[in-house]
């Protein structure tokens, strides 16, 4: 994984914490779908604060195949 | 970009069109059209009608060139484009079927989603799907297995001008489109609506719903593949020569305020929205954002969709009341796919009105006995049901108990309706269509409800379909989720809709398990609702029972109702407490 990489899931996980209620352990392997009970609508929301943030915005496609959130990291990354 | 609004070119009028092409036609002569924004709320297109009649021509001789039987069904990606449009209106002038497919894709949803678009090619027996570039991907995945459907970008079909290429309208008695809203994702069903159907319900609509004028404007952000956003806001605009601006569903969820801000730089003064909409955008609201819109003329804030609660929509006309938004603007309306949209309508300029009843009585004996509301009446003790107004004037309506005989004013009972704008069936689907259409013309809503006086008030809707945030779960899809897992018992599963104290509606699912260990039974719980997060994008409630739990009738088939009273009762401690993450706002 490259540094780049590292770094945008450092500040994906900042503005992930926003959205939960608990203290979830958040890694790279963190599932966004299904580990952290939101519903989709605050998915899209949480989308919304990382294309805002990095000023991109992620395509359809690329969206349906993510699930983790290094994969988020990488399609930020492609992204730019 | 210059956003076109109706002037009067052609005399306003309302009624008396025999087909979509006759009113497309007649609207054409005037200068309404139709306004698409892009994601960050910018205008992109602007479709005149004219443009649209001309393109919708030149396409629907392009579909003829390609030697489509008549009848036969072109699917279209009904993502919030002109091309959506373009391609509806040129299978009516091709007589070919038009059939909205689903556009909303959720992260991680790749395979579902193709799935699903799978199982409405085959449903429908498409011989040709139309998709903008942004989903086309996923249309040819779909369609991967089936090398006789041809698939393409709208520039993939020829575009013929030469007028004097014949066309091959549709008429009066010919289906105008089909509708997938109904049914599970795993069987779906396509709803036959006729021209006269369509038109029918468009004009009761117009004339008795909101009584339209000519200086109404249309807003929306309701997908083109579901009722509501088909019938309302591409087809009312258009038989009524009105202008519509519309905005994605994927826009709204993203940027809801985008909304408001279309809503009040266009003047609109009818848009709809199902209950979360309202609350959504309530929730992402900032202070400063209130004075910035002017919503005074919003009209008719319709309300449907979805059981209906009063205090997000309450939630949302105190934060807007600064941006001139009235709450007598609210309109609730009832309608389903099986009845091209409309049922009924709430008087206009009224809000809504909430019939408050006892909860004991209701749960106990069925009946809404109304309960003097007094301040400090506990909460726990009433519920509250809108006023959805009454029956659109061709509508009879009867309410039957569960032995088939009509109810008295008060009795919740199964609501049966009969009229023109009623389905023909379910497409190719005989068997689902006797389910709920019988000889004499009465449709089975699977709703639940009462009347009083001539109001009526729904109390549950569909027979068993879970309405979380606006998304319909069918329980079979949910029970399915639990197939082949460790530790449950195959078939004890039971899924339904309830109603925690906070109000909001969760998913339920009862899953009968002999395992004793902690740990497994939590990893059961763990798998389910990651399983419900990947399929449908909703937090589902799991609770782990002893064999024999889950009810059945004496058929044994599940009884979902049962169960669901049976869990209430049972009462599980910690759901009192349950909340949906973040759904607090």
């Amino acid at each position: 994984m490259s540094v780049e990489t590292t770094g945008i899931e450092k500040v994906l996980i900042s503005i992930l914490r926003d959205f939960l209620e608990s203290d979830h352990v958040l890694s790279g392997e963190t599932n966004l779908v299904s580990d952290l009970n939101l519903a989709s609508v605050q998915v899209m929301e949480f989308v919304v604060e990382v294309e805002d943030h990095f000023d991109i915005a992620i395509d359809l496609e690329s969206l349906s195949n993510i699930h983790t959130l290094s994969e988020l990291a990488e399609a930020v990354r492609q992204s730019r | 970009m210059q956003v076109k609004a109706a002037k009067d070119g052609v005399a306003f009028k309302r009624a008396g069109f025999s087909t979509l092409i006759e009113a497309l036609e007649y609207a054409a002569q005037g200068d309404g059209a139709v306004n698409f924004y892009g994601s960050r709320g910018e205008a992109v297109c602007s479709l005149s009608y004219a443009e649209l009649r001309d393109d919708a021509r030149a396409l629907g001789r392009g579909l003829l060139s390609l030697g489509y039987d008549k009848g036969s069904r072109l699917a279209i990606v009904a993502e919030t484009e002109a091309c959506f449009h373009r391609f509806f209106f040129a299978c009516q002038y091709a007589g070919m079927v038009p059939v909205p497919l689903p556009a909303g894709i959720q992260m991680g949803a790749h395979d579902s989603y193709v799935k699903q678009l799978r199982q409405m090619l085959a449903s429908c027996g498409a011989v040709a799907a139309v998709s903008p570039s942004s989903h086309i991907h996923f249309l040819q995945e779909a369609a991967a297995q089936e090398p006789d459907i041809k698939v393409g970008l709208p520039d993939d079909f020829p575009y013929i001008t030469d007028a004097s290429v014949a066309l091959r309208p549709l008429a009066q008695d010919d289906l105008a489109y089909l509708q997938y809203t109904s049914g599970s994702t795993r069987f779906p069903r396509g709803v036959e609506i006729t021209q006269h159907a369509a038109l029918w319900n468009v004009e009761e609509i117009s004339v008795n719903g909101l009584n339209l004028d000519e200086e109404d404007r249309f807003v929306s952000w309701l997908p083109l593949y579901h009722d509501m956003g088909l019938v309302g806001f591409v087809l009312l605009p258009l038989v009524n020569q009105l202008s519509a601006d519309l905005l994605s569903p994927r826009t709204f969820a993203m940027r809801p305020r985008l909304w408001l801000k279309i809503l009040s730089d266009n003047r609109g003064t009818i848009s709809s929205s199902p209950p979360f909409g309202y609350a959504l955008c309530a929730r992402r609201l900032r202070a400063a954002d209130t004075e910035k819109y002017d919503l005074s003329y919003w009209r008719a804030a319709c309300v449907g969709a979805d059981r209906i609660y009063p205090k997000p929509l309450r939630d949302f006309a105190r934060a807007l009341a600064p941006a001139g938004f009235k709450p007598s603007a609210f309109v609730a309306c009832y309608g389903m796919a099986e009845c091209a949209l409309a049922v009924s309508f709430a008087p206009l300029n009224t809000g809504f009105e909430v019939d408050v009843v006892s909860r004991k009585r209701m749960s106990e004996h069925l009946l809404a006995e109304p309960v003097v509301c007094e301040d400090g009446k506990d909460e726990k003790e009433t519920l509250l049901f809108v006023d959805c107004g009454s029956l659109l004037p061709s509508y009879e309506m009867c309410i039957r108990d569960a032995r088939g005989f009509e109810v008295n004013e008060r009795c919740c009972g199964t609501i049966f309706l009969r009229g023109p704008s009623v389905m023909r069936g379910y497409f190719q689907n005989p068997v689902a269509t006797a389910e709920v259409l019988d000889q004499q013309g009465w449709l089975n809503t699977g709703d639940i409800g009462y009347r009083v006086g001539d109001r009526i008030y729904i109390t549950a809707r569909g027979k068993d379909v879970i309405i979380i945030n606006g998304r319909n779960v069918w329980p079979q899809d949910l029970e399915h989720l639990a197939d082949g897992l460790h530790g449950v018992r195959q078939a004890s599963v039971s899924a339904f809709a309830a109603s925690t104290v906070w109000g909001e509606e969760v998913a339920v699912l009862v899953v009968e398990s002999r395992e004793r260990e902690t740990c497994k039974r939590e990893q059961i719980s763990t798998t389910l609702t990651a399983r419900a997060h990947a399929h449908f994008g909703i937090h589902v409630y799991v609770d782990l029972v002893e064999p024999g739990v889950v009810s059945r009738t004496s058929s044994g088939k599940l009884s979902r109702a049962k169960t669901r009273t049976e869990f209430y009762a049972r009462a599980p401690a910690e759901f009192s407490q349950f909340r949906v993450n973040g759904a607090a706002g």
